[in-house]
């Protein structure tokens, strides 16, 4: 009887090893050969990516993916990702390119790299009901939301710690939407998102709520995720957005979305760009 | 009133989406998730069924097994199996199919219990009978056994399709645009028309879920039922050499049936 | 692990670690709890809907009927949300208010969501369990001088629980792995654990075989228990199995 399942049991694994993959040279010459490149998109945060009330899959992130594909020369394949994915597929490759607003964080660069530059500039906000709560300080002892996926479950508290010793409580949704939902239903206090979404998402009734504070409160540079290590891929997605930037596809698409006539217009300017003091204004490409 | 009037202009979006152009999403997306799933599930059912009622332990256990641990996980967990586990083994596969294969997962684990039921359901005299008439074993099975044991099985089918219909509004879970997820995404552009926007979800649903139950209850007067839910894991004293549990659960679990 | 060239390194060290370790025990309490209080509420609501099913009165037996015909006929998953975002929207007197400041209603719209949904399949087959009880029996407790009541606290319901007890524990077993659902609504039970470690640490497959494993032994460990208490109160199993319809 031990015998024989000894037997099984080696057998299961010899099966289970040959599940394996042949690691291929490089990413890139894979990519090429393949002929397609397999982008991840998000479809819960608008204005990067989203679903119209028309049920098109539409934002930012999927415009810019699809003018890369093109500009790459390779068929695009999109690969629905959300909050918890995508990273993960990134990481085990499912997928060559991350695009889902992806902030830059340290502790993903462990998973991950990123293409240079971040190809949008926005930050953190607390979301609040307007006049409700007037600092970071006062959202000590408060109910938190944040989308599950989102670094902001334990930057949050750990920024609100800086300022009050209450702890905040913190609860996590499945999407962007729900937890706007909840913050204007009074479930939350408030709602720790990107300031362009948080726009987009309460789109008319926007007027009721602002930043706490007006601020944000952490930088989130929006990079396209590419495989670890994996420098020849990383670096032709770098040339291809940084191409894309100079030649003008990258402005077109930036004010189909957030130009004063745009979609989603913005206040600021989130193109990746130097420093005006020192450069003027020119956008973040490296020179040939 | 004017709310579910307003809702009604967003029809196509409830239904199928932006299809022909687009993905295909909405109600009908359910209904192709429960259809595969219960066809793939049907496949594998038999298969899995059968070898629960064979003779052969490396058929037996194995079969058992993976029944008995798919219908103690709930679905949820299958369908994050899939999503996270798969890609790691190298399967490269969609949004569409990974909830399509947790599904199917699921719904075999079920189904072969129906088939085990009608299986058995069958007098054993019928295939001595068959063989006694010089067929193979594999012949009497598929000309005797089967067809008498899918007329015992149809309306748990029926039934069992229309449960699995419910489930499929799981996949939401993973970002699955289906009926629920369209009608979170309706709710969510206009805030205050929560109400009327679930409403539409739920009307969506009924109608399927009661022209099914319906046909089941019909179908269920006329050939009686066998209640595919009910749960109990046969697993014979052999069986649980496998499972890491204590002495007291496995004596406990040992049904007499068994041998 | 290597061998199998899996495309995942395992750090075993994840479920142990602080804060994921307490995200894991909270949420194995907290599924306990919503299965425990789902089943004991959903077996009172759904006996009583049962009762009023096969009464003779008609106010009775139509809204219990349209009940379970609309409740059972929609996902368990429309409930959850559906007590989550709708029901505070729509009580009057500022009570939805009060609802949605309340900081622990996922759990109670949880909890109410499974209930609905879990009370109308229970109420089938307590009627089934209902109607299976011989007309025999009835007629002896009528004769005995026992009231309407009597006759059902005292000779029916005790009857009918010891047959339909087989269903009734597997429906409670579907029930207490339906309360993953409750991840949907942010509530912070298990499986909401797992994909919160997953979302932080990009890496969930550790924890997600610890609650798979939870969720598989606990459930066959009540199957043991329930086929115990089935042998202790020996009922022939296999005659009751898809007769009594």
């Amino acid at each position: 009887m031990k015998r024989r399942s000894l037997v099984v049991l080696f057998a299961a694994l010899l099966v289970m090893s040959f599940i394996s993959y042949a690691a291929a040279a490089s990413l890139l010459e894979e990519v090429t050969k393949r002929g397609t490149v397999r982008i991840g998109n998000g479809n819960s945060t608008p204005p990067m990516n989203y679903i119209d009330e028309k049920g098109e899959w539409t934002g930012f992130d999927v415009d810019l993916s699809n003018a890369i594909a093109e500009k790459l020369g390779l068929k695009l394949e999109r690969v629905l990702v959300d909050n918890k994915t995508r990273i993960a597929f990134l990481a085990n490759r499912s997928i060559d390119i991350s695009m889902a607003n992806i902030s830059q964080t340290r502790s993903r660069e462990e998973q991950m790299d990123y293409a240079e530059p971040p190809y949008f500039w926005t930050g953190k906000i607390f979301y609040a009901k307007k006049g409700k709560i007037k600092s970071i300080k006062d959202l000590g002892g408060k109910k938190i939301g944040v989308d599950q996926g989102s670094n902001a479950f334990t930057a949050a508290p750990q920024e609100i710690a800086k300022f009050t010793d209450k702890k905040p409580e913190m609860l996590s949704f499945q999407n962007s939407a729900e937890g706007f939902l909840a913050l204007k239903q009074g479930k939350i206090d408030a709602y720790s998102q990107d300031a362009q979404i948080m726009a987009s998402v309460a789109g008319n009734l926007s007027e009721e709520y602002e930043a706490v504070g007006g601020s944000i409160w952490s930088p989130g540079l929006y990079g396209i995720g590419v495989p670890e290590n994996e420098s020849d891929w990383r670096d032709k997605v770098s040339f291809t957005l940084q191409d894309m930037m100079k030649d003008g596809t990258y402005e077109k698409i930036y004010q189909k979305w957030f130009g004063p006539k745009g979609k989603s217009p913005l206040p600021i300017n989130a193109r990746p760009r130097l420093p005006k003091d020192t450069f003027g204004d020119m956008l973040y490409t490296w020179p040939d | 009133m004017e709310f579910f009037l307003e809702q009604f202009a967003n029809w196509k979006f409830y239904l199928i989406g932006a299809y022909p152009s687009g993905p295909l999403t909405g109600l009908t997306l359910n209904i192709v998730f429960a259809l595969i799933s219960i066809t793939i599930g049907l496949f594998f059912g038999i298969i899995f069924g059968l070898g629960r009622v064979s003779c052969r332990r490396y058929i037996k256990y194995p079969c058992s097994i993976f029944i008995d641990v798919v219908r103690s996980t709930p679905l949820l967990m299958i369908i994050f199996w899939s999503y996270f586990f798969l890609p790691v083994l190298g399967a490269q596969l969609s949004l569409f199919w990974c909830a399509a294969i947790s599904l199917s997962v699921y719904a075999a684990a079920y189904q072969a219990e129906i088939v085990r039921a009608g299986f058995l359901a069958v007098p054993f005299g019928q295939m001595d009978a068959a063989l006694s008439t010089g067929m193979s074993r594999f012949q009497a099975l598929i000309y005797v056994i089967l067809p008498q044991a899918f007329r015992v099985m149809l309306p748990s089918f029926v039934s069992f399709f229309n449960s699995m219909f419910k489930n499929t509004s799981t996949v939401y879970i993973i970002g699955v645009v289906e009926l629920t997820r369209t009608g979170i995404i309706i709710s969510q552009l206009k805030p205050n028309r929560i109400f009327a926007a679930y409403m539409c979800m739920a009307i969506g649903f009924w109608v399927v879920c009661y022209t099914l139950s319906y046909a089941s209850q019909i179908l269920e007067k006329k050939l009686g039922v066998i209640d595919y839910e009910t749960y109990k894991p046969e697993i014979c004293r052999q069986d649980l050499v496998l499972f890491p549990l204590p002495k007291v659960v496995k004596n406990m679990l040992v049904s007499n049936k068994c041998k | 692990m290597k061998f199998l060239n899996l495309r995942y390194d395992f750090d075993w060290g994840i479920p142990f670690r602080e804060p994921f370790l307490g995200w894991l025990i909270t949420g194995v309490e907290l599924t306990l709890l919503i299965a425990a209080v789902t089943a004991v509420l959903s077996l009172i609501i759904g006996t009583g809907l049962a009762i009023a099913r096969v009464s003779r009165f008609k106010f009775l037996n139509i809204p219990a009927r349209i009940y379970v015909e609309i409740v059972r006929n929609i996902p368990g998953l429309f409930w959850l949300l559906f007590f989550y975002f709708v029901f505070p929207e729509i009580l009057p007197f500022g009570l939805g208010d009060k609802l949605h400041a309340y900081s622990k209603y996922s759990v109670v719209a949880g909890i109410l969501g499974l209930t609905v949904d879990n009370s109308a399949y229970v109420s089938d087959i307590v009627r089934t369990g209902l109607l299976s009880v011989p007309r025999g029996r009835i007629e002896a407790a009528v004769s005995t001088g026992l009231n309407r009541l009597q006759q059902l606290r005292h000779i029916i319901l005790p009857e009918a629980f010891r047959t339909i007890l087989p269903p009734l524990g597997s429906r409670m077993i579907h029930n207490f792995k339906n309360s993953s659902l409750c991840m949907a609504i942010a509530a912070p039970e298990l499986t909401w654990a797992t994909q919160q470690v997953e979302s932080i640490t990009f890496r969930g497959l550790e924890v997600t075989i610890f609650a798979t494993i939870f969720y598989i032994a606990l459930s066959l460990i009540m199957a043991a228990l329930l086929i115990r208490l089935e042998k202790h109160l020996n009922i022939d199993l296999t005659s009751i199995k898809g007769q009594q319809t």
